[in-house]
């Protein structure tokens, strides 16, 4: 990819919590990497070791200690009001309990549209567009009067895709989008995400613990351990060369 | 061998609308069962449905789950308490959650025993740090004095194993036992109850998602699909060479990691 300017640049990027009465604990350890334009960077790694801080801290809901986030060439490590919500324009998430994740109290529609709404687009534009997202993600155009708790898992997290996906965004973060889904359900959601990514040229920055899954999806992977990633490269690399112990271990787990 | 705990025809209600049909299976001593099939087929409801747990909208309403000469949902609440913890023992998704947070694992340990005949604590706890050192656990000591919050949850659900094999029951069941684990936590986990199969010669029925976990723990495996055995027979066959077409489009859909 020499000549192609990355879409998404990580550098150096750190967190640390600070709680009173307990030690420091740095879950995120100067993490530097590249995500370009189309590409799919699988992120690996066992609960607690910093993943979802990583994504977190990309997308601002919570603020990096040290390093930087630059977005398609601007520096948003720190920006606020106006300019952060223009991130959301070019970021969004689907995260691993769909239904949480919508308002209970509304229905998907509602929620699909909603990023629209804000952006000033009409109502009646909002509804048809939402209509086509449903449509896109495999679902029929009564899900927009559903509520989450009407729907099964499969059914919401195919809404929460489209909800991400409604404002077209360039990069698609799913943490760990499928883990709470059957095989069965996980495996259309996975072809979706294809679809989607052949269509629309989305990158995708794939947080997810099953290897297998990711080997089959991701054009590189990070294996991330204690806050640091300690192994990158193509999932061939990876995970039939690995090279540090612990992805070596890793590997060795799976069934 | 002999049978040891057989499904003959089970269907389960809940409120009047039956959520298993037909289902039937049995247990040898020693033998490892898994239940697969996706959310909501049923599998955890077959569970249940032996230890008396389906709760008060829940009922077998037709069939027999025969354990050692008696048909369990004939059994008063007094007759299932004498089984349930010593007979068959259970482990569930979060052990953690299952323990109580307000007092330490050896207190639960000790409470558990006593409640199925006359032992002091320091013989329960002898008996506990016995089988914690089997099964290779760092330092007994410190988790007998742990309250639950204070462990991992890998150790958590360790720990729940060892507490459920302590009255060495005939029977275990597992419902989803390793899914909540990560993968290095997921592999210690079913090795020790591979071991503890061997040690204790216990039965075990193994429902999970997981088909991994089940490839690499059961002799038998069932299918499941809302509430309809789909499949059942020796592991090998049912995993490798799949009759029905859901098992087929099950195993296909299971992403498998390809390595050197």
């Amino acid at each position: 990819m020499g000549l192609t300017k990355p879409i998404l640049e990580i550098h150096n990027l750190t967190k640390t919590f600070v709680t009173e009465g307990k030690p420091d604990f740095t879950a995120l350890d100067h993490v530097s990497f590249q995500l370009y334009p189309g590409e799919t960077l699988g992120i690996v790694g066992e609960s607690g070791s910093g993943k979802s801080t990583l994504a977190k801290t990309i997308t601002r809901l919570i603020d990096s200690t040290e390093g930087t986030v630059t977005l398609d060439g601007k520096d948003i490590t720190r920006v606020s009001g106006k300019e952060l919500r223009d991130v959301y324009k070019d970021i969004q998430m689907v995260f691993q309990t769909p239904v949480s994740s919508f308002d209970p109290r509304r229905t998907l529609g509602d929620g699909i549209g909603e990023s629209l709404r804000n952006r000033g687009v009409s109502k009646k534009e909002t509804e048809k567009t939402v209509l086509d997202l449903l449509e896109k993600c495999g679902l029929t155009a009564e899900f927009a009067g559903r509520y989450p708790h009407e729907v099964s898992g499969g059914q919401c997290q195919r809404a929460a895709i489209a909800r991400a996906l409604a404002i077209q965004p360039k990069i698609l973060i799913c943490d760990e989008a499928t883990s709470a889904l059957d095989v069965t359900v996980q495996q259309q959601i996975m072809e979706l995400l294809k679809k989607l990514r052949e269509e629309n040229r989305i990158s995708y920055l794939f947080i997810c613990h099953n290897l297998g899954l990711v080997q089959s999806f991701c054009d590189r992977i990070v294996v991330m351990y204690e806050g640091k990633i300690v192994e990158a490269g193509t999932p061939d690399e990876v995970i039939m060369h690995p090279k540090s112990e612990y992805a070596k271990k890793l590997i060795e787990s799976v069934f | 061998m002999e049978e040891l705990l057989s499904y003959e025809s089970v269907e389960i209600c809940f409120n009047g609308r039956a959520v298993t049909h037909d289902v039937n299976f049995t247990l040898k001593p020693g033998e490892i069962l898994g239940i697969v099939g996706e959310s909501g087929s049923g599998k955890s409801t077959l569970l249940k449905a032996s230890m008396g747990l389906l709760g008060s909208s829940g009922m077998v309403t037709k069939g027999d789950i025969r354990f050692d000469g008696k048909n369990l949902p004939d059994l008063s609440e007094k007759e299932m308490r004498e089984i349930r913890g010593a007979k068959i023992g259970m482990i569930f998704q979060d052990a953690g959650a299952s323990l109580c947070p307000i007092r330490t694992i050896g207190d639960q340990i000790f409470e558990s025993m006593s409640a199925h005949g006359k032992i002091t604590k320091a013989e329960a706890k002898e008996k506990a740090l016995d089988l914690f050192e089997k099964l290779h656990f760092k330092d007994g000591q410190r988790i007998w004095n742990s309250y639950p919050f204070e462990l991992s949850g890998g150790m958590n659900q360790r720990a729940g194993i060892a507490i459920a094999m302590l009255m060495e029951p005939p029977v275990l069941l597992a419902d989803e036992p390793t899914s909540a684990l990560d993968v290095a936590v997921q592999r210690q986990v079913v090795q020790e109850m591979l071991h503890l199969r061997d040690m204790f010669g216990t039965a075990v029925i193994l429902v999970t998602h997981d088909i991994g976990v089940v490839s690499a723990m059961a002799d038998t495996v069932l299918v499941l699909k809302d509430g309809n055995v789909m499949e059942y027979g020796p592991a090998r066959q049912v995993l490798d060479a799949p009759e029905s077409e859901y098992t087929r489009k099950l195993m296909a859909a299971v992403p498998k990691l390809r390595r050197a």
